[in-house]
């Protein structure tokens, strides 16, 4: 019984050996075709994301009923809004010691955002990235920043019809300007693939110790002052060195990414108390 | 055994290397003689569909490392060329010169549609255009070399 099955199988892909074969050498090709980084492959990239993302979102309703994902959205939103008005809160809180005399002192925009899934993840590849639910339909552009209720978690990288690619704090090439939350001690925050996350820049005397929050700072020229970056874990002074290397703990947990919200608000609008930004990223 | 595989991998190397070296001075306004899918013909026409395939991925990729900045792209056209090839060409025993012309023909343009298709996929044109000015002129101008294969191999067409 056994054998006349196996012998039954084995005549089926015998017999169908051709296209096993084509399927196998397309599947090849397509792979190394999808290593290339030139134009076309981005677009066609882009294509097959937005229709593997509309494949998903007719689907998803099944794995949506069993879990009240609207309500755990409408929650994590909440939250979101909570950290970031939060977090000008505290911006404020301690603005208003150092601004007080300001005469050019002017209110923050509040800041709009748009709450989106994440649909795949591209951690292998450089750039760090993952395909959020939100395209140019529904007003994506790139560089708009990204967070989590726990802070900063990356700016949108590309931008494709119905998805978008957001480019994590994760990949080397992403780098922000921040400064300690109490110190007000400045520096660049990037990743480092032997290191982690961490800040640099920062000059020797600076006082920072562990357990201090890093936040976006006011120099930056994509995301609003404020947000969460990390919190320092020890700072590290090599000799000769003009400057302190500082490994940071990110705010936002990496590994559980499955709704980001893209900051909607023009970049233009975060810095109406600071007048002479630079931009630092 | 071993002899014949030899001697079929001779023929493509030379295939390739005509390809890389000869057909560029060819080129008429960018349109310009796939050699390697008359040899894919070949190749299912004599072998059948799984010679044609793999022939078609190797093949492809040889070229990919002279020709193309898209590597993996003749590789996928030529695989899918393949198996159309050996499709149109399992239940033929005799291959005349119009049905070689009619298998050729029907590869070239499945085999440049994929491999223009994505080469010119970002490209500011509609695929009526990339049909017109690309694939129909380039899928021509292979048959040309088939015919002239099949008038000068006539026997090399026929089915092992």
């Amino acid at each position: 019984m056994k054998t006349a099955l196996l012998d039954r199988s084995n005549e089926y892909l015998i017999s169908r050996r051709e296209y096993f074969t084509l399927f196998a050498a397309i599947v090849a090709a397509i792979a190394i075709l999808f290593n290339n980084d030139a134009p076309q492959i981005d677009a066609l990239r882009g294509l097959a994301v937005d229709r593997l993302a509309l494949l998903q979102e007719k689907l998803s309703w099944f794995s949506r009923l069993t879990q009240s994902a609207e309500e755990m959205s409408a929650l994590r939103q909440r939250a979101t809004q909570l950290m970031l008005e939060n977090s000008q809160l505290r911006e404020a809180y301690l603005e208003n010691f150092r601004l007080r005399r300001l005469l050019e002192y002017r209110e923050r925009v509040p800041l709009q955002f748009r709450s989106a899934r994440v649909l795949f993840a591209e951690r292998s590849r450089t750039p760090n990235t993952v395909v959020i639910d939100l395209g140019a339909r529904q007003g994506m552009r790139v560089n708009m920043p990204v967070v989590t209720p726990e802070g900063l978690a990356g700016k949108i990288y590309r931008v494709n019809e119905r998805t978008s690619l957001v480019q994590l704090m994760l990949d080397r090439n992403f780098s922000v300007s921040a400064r300690s939350q109490g110190g007000r001690v400045l520096g660049i925050v990037s990743w480092s693939d032997t290191r982690g996350l961490e800040m640099t820049g920062v000059p020797r005397n600076a006082v920072i110790k562990a357990g201090d929050m890093v936040v976006t700072s006011d120099f930056s020229a994509l995301y609003p002052p404020g947000l969460r970056i990390g919190k320092v874990i020890a700072p590290s002074l090599e000799r000769g060195e003009p400057f302190m290397r500082i490994p940071l703990e990110p705010a936002v947990r990496f590994d559980r990414l499955e709704e980001l919200f893209v900051i909607t608000t023009p970049a233009e609008s975060f810095h109406v108390t600071v007048t002479d930004s630079t931009s630092g990223d | 055994m071993a002899k014949r595989v030899l001697k079929y991998l001779l023929t493509f190397s030379i295939f390739l290397l005509v390809q890389v070296g000869l057909v560029p001075l060819l080129t008429i306004y960018e349109v310009a003689p796939d050699l390697l899918v008359v040899g894919l013909v070949l190749s299912a026409v004599r072998h059948g569909a799984v010679a044609a395939i793999v022939t078609g991925f190797l093949a492809g990729l040889a070229q990919d490392a002279f020709a193309t900045h898209l590597y993996g792209l003749q590789a996928l056209a030529k695989a899918v060329a393949g198996f159309v090839a050996a499709y149109l060409a399992r239940d033929k025993l005799k291959f005349g010169l119009q049905v070689t012309l009619g298998i050729t023909l029907a590869t070239a343009l499945v085999h440049n549609l994929i491999r223009d298709g994505i080469y010119y996929f970002d490209a500011d044109f509609s695929l009526l255009h990339l049909i017109v000015r690309y694939v129909i002129p380039n899928s021509l101008y292979t048959l040309v070399l088939a015919a002239i294969a099949h008038l000068l191999f006539a026997k090399s067409f026929e089915r092992k």
